[in-house]
């Protein structure tokens, strides 16, 4: 019975069909190797060039204290609690990423997130159960000796660059009080300056720029006009309401004047 | 940035855990490729086995095969990230990986079935060819490879491959769904996938669902149609049926009083899991209603032998029931298995989404699409002729070859 | 008789051919299913002993050759390291700020379920028998963060609490000596370059998420925002280790921004790097998460105890 069987034309040009089509299939997909998995026998080892080509974001303090701009501020750094010990606390831990700044010079660094400085500081220094006991200060918000009524921002009485407990680096805005009706100032200083001391610890000395952004040759009206604002809460910041909140008109003026004329 | 599903949890689960990745998408795919082992498995009954009263539902069961092998990789490929890179797992397997293979197994299997329809169907698609004209002419034509030969000799030479196509559809089939649940239980940081009794309960619970789906079609179109399904054969169906269901039941229950029994890491959150959220899907839909029920039925059947209205009802509601078992079984593996964390110490709530790709409705519509699929290949290989059509006509044919020729 | 319905079944010319619902038939049929499958079985395993070809020494150093020159960034040579990773839970704070820094390094949303890196609070209270764990996730935390700034805080819910005991674990991307993830990518698009890094390549990756399955440790998510101006959505994210700052000689960004040095990195083939002294320093403290998986995890840890996943 089987002799007598011829196979039907379909069936050979059905075998053809197949054939055609799977080795056109497995030959051309042969054709779509990339070079890089050729070589490696899987991935497609040009992976490992893109990969590698991502933009770093991150620079690290050293590269912060390398170049002379931030030099006083560095070496500030690297004496204080915050840079002198083996754990450092990075530049960039508090003012975000730095990585594209050097190239452009108009975007100074700033604190990360949006701006509350205590909540910064509390990022780290907060007790908490979980946290080591051994280290840096853990300090509890409802606790913290103020010396003052007034909920004071953490920059007001430490310096971030080089913190410290017991000498406030400058005296909080507030606790000028009494001095304020006078705006005279003492020992031949303009009245000015002598407010505007309390600015440096984070605009930088002589308003050059710290943390927060440089006030020193800024058009007067505008920084008159910035005081205000933050005065009557139009503009917001954490740092800047509670300080300008209670100025006078007067010392608006002569800080706008002092830092204008430097 | 697109929308980022956030899944609420209890206890604690890793962070990344808290967007599931596999929705019920994925859960449709194991689903249907249990309906394409079973399918073809009520098919083989007759082309293979022999048991003659399978033939009315033997051919439909084929096609319905072929649709829901047709619609599993359209799943797949949706619920891909990028669908567009998938023809690279095939340039460059992975050959570690038990996924790299499926897409050459699922184009082998397709190829198999494809060829055992076409030989099954080769001499209606040339009386097919015959009584038409115009494009549906040339797309017969084409399908029949331009040779209309159906000739005695013909036909036992499609006999003969048929059978020897049959043992490796009915092989592959199963091979294809055992190694869809391969993909799932071959992984080791999921103890709900990690079990070795899933691929076997999955390969048996495929041919229930293969059984209930093929049955409710011969019903939906026999009531369309306004006539008698064959109640030998639906008989037939529900004995089948009721011995897989059985053992899927007492797999099951294996598989779920040993994981219990042996009390590994993380049994109190699996109990408390199971007993939880889990309770309504796991207990009361996939065992009690769509378990226990349809096997109460079948015995009734199996025992009183019913027959009219009586079989119709009871029939077609064991094979609804029937479907949703296996449809819940999948989805308390597949989203089941992500809700337990990985961490053993907490678990999510996932919600299925109406709308969208990860929703509900594009879940029903792509089981919709392999009946209306399923629809389709029935209109185009077998309407409208019967087997008295078929007459010997080697001396027409031999005519008509050589007027070919010349 | 409805032609539709009954659909025409093979045709029975006589019972001349085996389609027969004869016993014989069946039995043979069986067989033949059977016989098949277990050849088709042994079919892989003869495959793979036909196919299986060694390699000469002199071709792998031609590969490697080419391999150096082609396709590593340039004064890279990433046979010559094998990084690892050592996390100090007894320093770790809590901070946050490597999360932080990684999301933003690596172009993450600020999204808490998106990490390459998370920390975890293990917390157990007097009198409980089960410790409480917290992360990023957790709604009360996430009240107290910013994410869309990318600031991550823990709450401190335990203030009033009567504390047994309560550390921070950092978790990350373990990148296993033998990785489950690379194992089960279908196409390669995950893999592990010889310095130890187990890395995604985005420009192939398909985005099925086996390899979120498959990860013991949740390291892995699916990326929703582009990595960088020139990457794609929708694969398969992960910590790389920074492998942009490595191949440049930097650390990764984690480990720079730790104020508390909790995080260490180096190069094990350098005797006198971080990793090297502080695995000689606490060797015999060393734990890996999930060793019973297999894994062989490359970020080692002490400070933890039994609870830690």
């Amino acid at each position: 019975m089987k002799g007598k069987n011829k196979t039907p034309h379909y069936a050979v040009r059905l075998v053809v069909l197949i054939l055609f089509a799977g080795i056109t299939f497995f030959v051309g997909l042969r054709f779509f190797v990339p070079e890089g998995s050729k070589l490696t026998g899987s991935y497609d080892a040009e992976s490992l060039l893109y990969i590698a080509s991502a933009p770093v974001e991150y620079a690290g303090s050293k590269s912060c204290g390398a170049s002379s701009c931030h030099d006083s501020l560095f070496k500030k750094w690297a004496k204080g609690a915050h840079g002198a010990r083996d754990e450092q606390s990075k530049c960039e831990a508090c003012h975000g990423p730095q990585g594209n700044h050097p190239g452009k010079i108009k975007k100074l660094p700033k604190v990360r997130g949006d701006g509350n400085v205590v909540e910064l500081c509390l990022t780290c220094h907060r007790e908490m159960k979980a946290r080591s006991t051994t280290g840096q200060p853990q300090i509890s918000p409802q606790e913290h000796p103020f010396p003052h009524k007034e909920v004071l921002i953490c920059t007001q009485c430490h310096d971030p660059h080089s913190p410290g407990f017991d000498k406030p680096a400058t005296a909080p805005v507030g606790a000028t009080k009494n001095s304020t009706n006078n705006v005279e100032a003492p020992n031949g200083m303009s009245a000015g300056e002598s407010l505007a001391s309390s600015c440096f610890s984070c605009h930088g000395p002589k308003g050059r720029g710290g943390f927060a952004p440089v006030l020193a040759g800024q058009p007067l009206g505008a920084l008159k006009d910035k005081l205000v604002k933050f005065r009557s809460g139009e503009l917001k910041g954490a740092v800047m309401n509670p300080v300008a909140s209670k100025m006078k008109d007067k010392e608006i003026e002569a800080l706008a004047q002092y830092f204008s004329g430097l | 940035m697109e929308a980022i599903h956030v899944t609420s949890f209890i206890g604690y689960v890793y962070p990344n855990e808290t967007v599931i990745a596999w929705t019920v998408l994925i859960v449709v795919y194991p689903y249907l490729t249990g309906l394409v082992a079973g399918a073809s498995s009520v098919s083989v009954l007759y082309t293979g086995a022999g048991l003659k009263e399978f033939k009315p539902v033997s051919r439909l069961a084929l096609l319905a095969a072929f649709a829901f092998m047709i619609t599993v990789p359209i799943v797949l490929l949706s619920h891909l990230g990028h669908p567009e890179r998938a023809l690279g797992a095939m340039i460059t397997p992975n050959f570690a990986s038990a996924f790299s293979m499926f897409g050459y197994f699922a184009m082998l299997y397709s190829f198999i079935l494809f060829l055992e329809i076409w030989f099954e169907f080769r001499v209606y698609n040339v009386l097919q060819a015959r009584n038409s004209t115009g494009l549906k002419r040339l797309f017969y034509r084409t399908l029949t490879l331009f040779d209309n030969n159906i000739s005695t000799e013909a036909q036992e030479f499609d006999h003969r491959w048929l059978r020897r196509i049959v043992i490796f559809s009915i092989i592959g089939a199963h091979g294809l769904h055992g190694y869809v649940c391969f993909v799932f239980s071959s992984l080791k940081s999921r103890e709900w996938w990690s079990s070795e009794l899933t691929i076997v309960i999955f390969v048996i619970s495929a041919v229930v669902s293969g059984i209930a789906v093929v049955m409710l079609m011969y019903l939906v179109v026999s009531a369309f149609r306004k006539s008698r399904p064959d109640e030998a054969c639906l008989r037939g169906l529900c004995f089948y049926l009721m011995i897989f269901s059985i053992f899927t039941l007492f797999l099951e229950g294996v598989e779920f009083i040993s994981l219990v029994y042996k009390a590994k890491e993380g049994i109190e959150l699996i109990m408390d899991y199971v007993m939880g959220p889990m309770f309504y899907r796991f207990f009361v839909v996939q065992f009690f209603i769509g378990a226990i029920v349809p096997l109460t039925i079948l015995f009734w059947i199996w025992r009183a032998k019913p027959s009219g209205k009586k079989l119709i009802v009871a029939t077609s509601t064991v094979s609804v029931l029937a479907l949703i078992q296996v449809f819940m079984m999948r989805y308390n593996v597949v989203i089941g298995g992500q809700e337990i964390s990985k961490t053993m110490r907490g678990y999510l709530e996932y919600q299925v989404p109406v709308f969208g790709l990860e929703g509900a409705v594009a879940a029903i519509g792509a089981i919709a699409f392999s009946l209306c699929l399923t629809y389709v290949l029935v209109k185009i290989f077998t309407i409208g002729f019967e087997d008295k059509d078929i007459v010997d006509d080697s001396e027409s044919y031999s005519t008509d070859n050589t007027a070919e020729k010349t | 008789m409805d032609k539709w319905v009954n659909f025409p079944a093979s045709v029975d010319s006589g019972d001349t051919h085996e389609l027969g619902p004869d016993e014989l038939g069946r039995r043979k049929f069986i067989t033949q299913v059977l016989g098949s499958s277990l050849m088709l079985m042994a079919l892989p395993t003869l495959a793979s002993t036909l196919f299986k070809k060694g390699m000469s020494e002199t071709e792998r150093n031609l590969i490697k050759k080419e391999y150096l020159e082609k396709y590593c960034p340039p004064g890279y040579d990433p046979f010559a390291h094998r990084w690892a990773y050592g996390i100090d839970a007894y320093k770790c704070i809590g901070c946050n700020q490597c999360m932080t820094a990684c999301k933003i390094e690596n172009g993450l949303p600020g999204h808490p379920s998106i990490n390459n890196r998370w920390i975890e609070r293990y917390t157990k209270l007097a009198g409980d028998s089960h410790v409480h764990v917290d992360t990023c996730t957790d709604p009360a935390n996430i009240s107290v963060s910013d994410p869309d700034n990318f600031i991550y805080r823990f709450d401190d819910r335990y203030a009033e609490a009567d504390v047994e005991y309560s550390f921070f674990v950092p978790k990350m991307c373990n990148h296993c000596e033998k990785p489950v993830c690379t194992q089960v990518c279908p196409k390669g698009a995950t893999f592990q370059t010889p310095d130890g890094a187990v890395l995604v390549d985005e420009d192939r990756c398909i985005g099925c998420l086996y390899c979120k399955q498959a990860c013991p440790y949740g390291a892995r998510y699916l990326r929703p925002i582009p990595a960088r101006a020139d990457g794609v959505t929708r694969v398969a994210g992960k910590c790389t280790w920074c492998w942009h700052r490595i191949t440049k000689g930097q650390e990764p960004a984690c480990v720079g921004i730790c104020p508390k040095k909790a995080l260490i990195f180096g190069d094990l083939n350098d005797p006198n790097s971080d990793i090297s002294l502080w695995i000689k320093e606490h060797g015999r403290e060393l734990l890996v998460l999930k060793p019973d998986m297999g894994t062989r995890p490359s970020v080692k840890y002490i400070g933890i105890n039994e609870e830690v996943r």
